[in-house]
């Protein structure tokens, strides 16, 4: 079951070494890319606020607001229901402070978007520029999620210095499981052992790999792709659990096959990253649909459990 | 000194070969069999063998035999004496005959002799120790092994280096047989810095490489910058590049068989300083005592010990974190009978170690080591007749571990082994007929693992036993003919999946031209292997991993056709012209798109073919030489496109990242006198192919905490802060651009300065000379404004030396 992964160590070493070995070679102006139309489309639904998105943009240099802010997506939920979905301004899809740095254009369903699609619907997408350019994929969204630890409560307690293997029911059709947290509250929580902390939040990302895989250890298994980055202190706190005081997000969800496909990636390519698209046409893309579950974890002191109103991460159903 | 007219006696009546099989035959070849004989009609003809020793009874190999007739100083035939010292000469007629024996370092002998008709004559001889190299013995006496394999076997492709030749090849810090077959035919390498190779269209997991006869499973340091090879330990390296004979098995397109010396029993010191690491070899007998407890004749070892420094010199100023280390041992002993045991050992290691490093430079810590550990031990028997028995068994395995000592979840590692106990027998019952019969079984097991956060990303443990029989014929019916036939069954039990049998059949034919020393040969041959390595080729650099045939991956089989003339047009010259076809069917690569969970798609089984010529042209005598290698390929491979986001995807052919459609190299070594010895290479070769980016984007990625947005990857500074992320690149046609020509001229030079403590050989060596920018990649930035290409080069100027002792 050997699949990927073992390069990129391997390669790490390798670029330090070519880069200390190889030469630069001189610039070449190359001709402007191609214009291709790249689309991204989430639908994702389960707690909260159910999202349906897609960010249209374009190969850099190539942007054509105009041509983007005139394009019509079109959705088929399963035979029938048809939706259009509208331009938003572009915060509805990305981080503000990317406003400027990508120029495209996010189209919504908007806020009304409750039981628009639900876990097991078929959707299709359509994308059309007024220059021709089209797009189409399609998606089955995986069936529903639920917690079974924490079981029946979207906040919980984690006394200090403990871990909590969170766990759900297994959901049909998914292809692996992402589980993301934001932690705030780490600056002042970890001050007392000595350890800075520059930002106050900080997000970290779990993977499980297939369909029957639907546990994770919180906080430790959370953040192994960002090892790299994360600071070595901060890390290793939280591999011995949830400091007091802290408060995470926790948010886990059935992904999609075009969804594992889109971020895993594909071949190497020296000039950026290769991703495997579910949008076939004038560019590349994808539409991608999860189901998702949040839970809010609060760090406790142990002595203040039992007499808590707040219940126990460690409930089970 | 005379030259060696070997093909004069090659004759035999035509009449012998029957009608049907010669008829056959001219239809194979397309030309008509050779001229009658010299021999007397009707009377059977005879022959003479034997064997060539020293004074303590140790086979002597490549001593020139030759045979006169009474009183004539022209040569008749020559023979060249095998690694158990044996030789034979047939057919001969009846009559009286002189035998001269030549080896250097050794007095010659002759000896009159009266052949018998109809019968094999015995004629052995002992060689005593002459210290003076006599004049024009030295010539002879190097004769290639080439020229015996040019006039004994039928279709096998096979390129040696002798460790001299090695050492004057000019190459990368200090002498590397891996590295040294870059300059060979049919040969392709996708990257200064890797010395892993490809060989006629085919991936480089399908050569099998053996250190006296053991696979050898990642034969490389660094990541592929070296090879584990010691040059002190090394006698020679042969590539074998197509047409092999039924006995070869294990993988598809070549073999290359690295061959330790343990040297004639005489104690000697070795030791060398390079760039890279120092190196020490001894080399000694073993005494009368322990020769008579152990039922031995003679004996002969040597072991060395190589270890890179800078992790050493450098350590009063920082912690450097890698180092290698080599360790190998070769045994050789003769027992009272004759029989050889011989016995190789390596281990070697090297250590990524990341943990003593500062944190705030170096957050992660990470220990990482890999390496290999081999044991073989081979027991070979001469038989009377000039074949031999051969028993050998061995144990090899290469394991790589990757930790992270804070972070107990994660494991990546990685292991691959090898048990194996095989014999041969070579039978010559008569003297136009060789029949050589063997089996065995092999054990392989592979333990791959990569796992983090909990979750298994890949990996998986398996085994498989190989078990394999052969049947292979040699037969000479005319002097102008060989024909060999034979069959290989290959029976692979996989510890997942169903079991797998394989028959593999072969011939081959040469047929000497009349009048010339030309002959014109043809092969044809299936082939089969049963493990395949994942690593991606498109990286430079990086270690196999290794998954075997079974319920993820098919079995490699690969048909196999080459035609070729070989020959001798003058003295001193050797040429080889050779054309290839061969098809591949069950080479996987990785599906990047498969699904978790359903089993048996994480590899794509495809298809590949390559066809091609490869022009060899090597002179070996006079103050230069050296040789021209021109290779001409065309490969392609045939695989799903996942890339494609269709389900089911669709099936795109292109060209691997090894399809060099010409590749040229020119070696030459020549003396210089007062101990001077230069060297150069130059290669040529046409742009290799790369798959060049449309356009790139943006990276984004989706974040599911709910009221999230997209985030650029890796792009999200503290605090709102924005630094630049990834991109992604949109493809076109897989592989279908190619980077510019690569040439690269190396220069060498070494000075061998005697003293009366021994000997030293300081050298220098240029890579590059002309600063030849290289393409390794190009990068395709469109984020620039105007969009640029850049890239990175291999070796640039390179100059480097070192220095080697004898004691």
């Amino acid at each position: 079951m050997v699949r990927r992964g073992w390069g990129m160590g391997v390669f790490l070493g390798g670029v330090a070494a070519l880069g200390a070995a190889g030469c630069e070679l001189q610039e070449v102006t190359i001709a402007r890319p191609e214009a291709l139309l790249v689309a991204e489309v989430y639908l994702m639904v389960g707690d909260e606020d159910d999202q349906v998105t897609a960010f249209l943009h374009s190969t850099l240099g190539s942007a054509d607001q105009a041509n983007l802010t005139a394009a019509t997506v079109r959705l088929t939920v399963g035979d029938t229901l048809s939706i259009s979905l509208l331009p938003f301004p572009s915060q509805e899809c990305l981080l503000e402070e990317l406003a400027d740095v990508v120029e495209g254009v996010c189209f919504s369903a908007g806020p009304d978007v409750e039981d628009l699609v639900a876990p097991g619907d078929r959707v299709e997408v359509e994308i059309t520029l007024p220059d021709g350019r089209e797009l189409r994929g399609a998606t089955v969204l995986p069936r529903d999620i639920r917690f079974l630890r924490p079981a029946g409560t979207r906040i919980c307690a984690l006394p200090q210095g403990r871990s909590l293997p969170l766990a759900w029911n297994r959901s049909e059709g998914a292809w692996a499981y992402a589980a993301e947290t934001t932690i705030w509250g780490l600056r002042d929580a970890l001050a007392g052992q000595g350890i800075t902390v520059e930002a106050d939040s900080v997000a970290l990302l779990g993977l499980a790999i297939s369909e029957s895989d639907t546990t994770i250890v919180f906080p430790g298994e959370f953040g192994v792709f960002t090892r790299f980055e994360l600071d070595r202190e901060v890390a290793l706190a939280l591999q011995g659990g949830l400091p007091r005081g802290v408060a995470a997000d926790v948010a886990v969800a059935a992904l999609d096959r075009n969804y594992v496909n889109w971020v895993r990636g594909g071949n190497f390519n020296p000039s950026g990253a290769v991703r495997v698209p579910s949008l076939v046409g004038d560019g590349t893309g994808v539409i991608a649909s999860v189901v998702r579950r949040v839970v809010r974890v609060l760090g406790m002191d142990p002595v203040y459990l039992p007499g808590s109103t707040i219940p126990s991460c460690f409930t089970t159903s | 000194m005379h030259p060696i007219p070997s093909l004069l006696g090659r004759l035999r009546p035509a009449g012998t070969l029957p009608r049907a099989l010669g008829v056959a035959w001219l239809l194979v070849m397309g030309v008509a069999p050779g001229p009658g004989p010299l021999l007397g009609q009707g009377a059977p003809p005879g022959a003479i063998q034997g064997r060539v020793l020293d004074e303590s009874g140790i086979p002597i190999s490549s001593a020139l035999v030759r045979l006169f007739r009474p009183g004539s100083e022209l040569a008749l035939r020559g023979a060249e004496t095998d690694d158990l010292g044996y030789y034979h000469m047939e057919p001969l007629g009846a009559g009286p005959y002189r035998v001269d024996v030549l080896r250097l370092g050794f007095a010659a002998q002759s000896r009159e002799i009266e052949v018998p008709s109809g019968t094999r004559l015995d004629v052995d001889f002992t060689l005593v120790t002459q210290a003076l190299a006599l004049e024009g013995i030295n010539v002879e006496a190097e004769r290639s092994r080439e020229r015996v394999r040019f006039e004994e076997e039928a279709g096998l492709t096979v390129r040696e280096l002798a460790r001299d030749q090695i050492k004057g090849i000019p190459g990368l810090v200090e002498a590397d047989p891996l590295r040294a077959v870059e300059v060979l035919p049919g040969v392709v390498t996708t990257s200064d810095f890797s010395s892993a190779f490809n060989v006629r269209g085919g991936s480089a997991d399908q050569n099998l490489i053996l250190l006296d006869g053991l696979p050898v499973f990642n034969p490389t340091h660094l990541g592929g910058f070296f090879s584990i090879f010691n040059g002190d330990m090394v006698r020679r390296a042969e590539l074998q590049s197509g047409g092999f004979p039924a006995r070869f098995g294990g993988r598809v397109s070549s073999v290359l068989d690295v061959q330790s010396d343990p040297g004639a029993g005489q104690l000697r010191w070795d030791a060398g300083v390079s760039l890279l690491a120092t190196r020490v070899a001894l080399a000694g007998g073993v005494g009368g005592g322990v020769l008579d407890k152990l039922r031995l004749r003679s004996a002969g070892w040597r072991v060395s010990g190589r270890r890179s420094y800078f992790d050493q010199v450098l350590k009063p100023f920082f912690d450097f974190p890698y180092h290698l280390t080599d360790l190998q041992a070769a045994f050789e002993g003769w027992t009272l009978g004759g029989d050889r045991i011989s016995l190789t050992a390596y281990t070697g290691r090297d250590v990524l170690d990341l943990t003593t490093l500062d944190a705030e430079d170096f957050p992660l810590r990470i220990d990482w080591d890999w390496g290999n550990d081999l044991l073989g031990l081979r027991w070979t028997r001469p038989r009377r007749d000039g074949g031999s028995w051969e028993v050998r068994t061995g144990y090899s395995r290469f394991r790589s571990g990757l930790s992270f000592p804070d972070f107990d979840d994660t494991e990546i590692r990685s292991g691959i082994s090898l048990g194996n106990l095989e014999g041969d027998l070579e039978l010559r019952p008569t003297p136009y007929l060789a029949v050589t019969t063997g089996g065995g079984i092999r054990r392989l097991a592979v333990d791959n693992l990569f796992e983090t956060g909990g979750t298994v990303f890949g990996g998986g443990k398996g085994t498989g036993r190989e078990l394999f029989g052969y049947l292979q014929a040699e037969w000479n019916p005319t002097a102008d003919w060989i024909l060999e036939v034979g069959g290989r069954v290959e029976k692979f039990e996989p510890s997942a999946g169903e079991d797998v049998t394989v028959f593999s059949p072969r011939v081959s034919v040469k047929r000497f031209l009349p009048g010339s020393e030309w002959a014109l040969k043809a092969s044809a041959g299936r082939y089969a292997q049963f493990l395949h390595s994942i690593r991606d080729e498109e990286l430079p650099v990086g270690l196999d991993v290794w998954i075997l045939t079974g319920d993820q991956a098919p079995q490699v089989v690969s048909d196999q056709l080459q035609l070729g003339l070989e020959g001798y047009p003058r003295e001193g010259w050797y040429g080889s012209l050779e054309a290839f076809y061969r098809v591949f069917d069950g080479v996987v690569t990785t599906n990047l798109a498969e699904d978790p969970n359903r089993e048996g798609d994480n590899y794509l089984p495809g298809r590949g073919l390559s066809y091609g010529a490869d022009l060899f042209i090597r002179r070996t005598r006079g103050a230069t030489t050296g040789w021209l290698a021109l290779s001409l390929l065309r490969a392609d491979r045939s695989f799903p496109d996942f890339l494609s986001g269709l389900d089911p995807a669709p099936e795109i052919t292109y060209a691997p990242v090894f399809d060099r459609r010409v590749d040229a190299d020119l070696v030459l070594q020549r003396s210089l006198g007062r101990g001077l010895e230069a060297g150069l290479r130059w290669n040529f070769g046409t742009g290799l192919p790369y798959t060049r980016p449309l356009g790139s984007y943006v990276y984004l990625s989706p974040r599911i905490i709910p009221g999230s947005q997209m985030e650029w990857s890796s792009g999200s500074g503290e605090e709102g802060e924005e630094t630049d992320g990834f991109y992604g690149v949109a493809l076109s046609d897989r592989n279908g651009a190619r980077y510019p020509a690569r040439h690269r001229l190396d220069l060498s030079l070494r000075w061998t300065v005697d003293r009366s403590w021994g000997r030293m050989t300081p050298y220098v060596t240029v890579l590059n000379v002309y600063n030849r920018k290289n393409v390794l990649f190009y990068f395709f930035q469109y984020d620039l404004d105007p969009p640029m290409r850049t890239g990175i080069s291999m070796f640039p100027f390179l100059p480097t030396l070192g220095v080697e002792v004898t004691f």
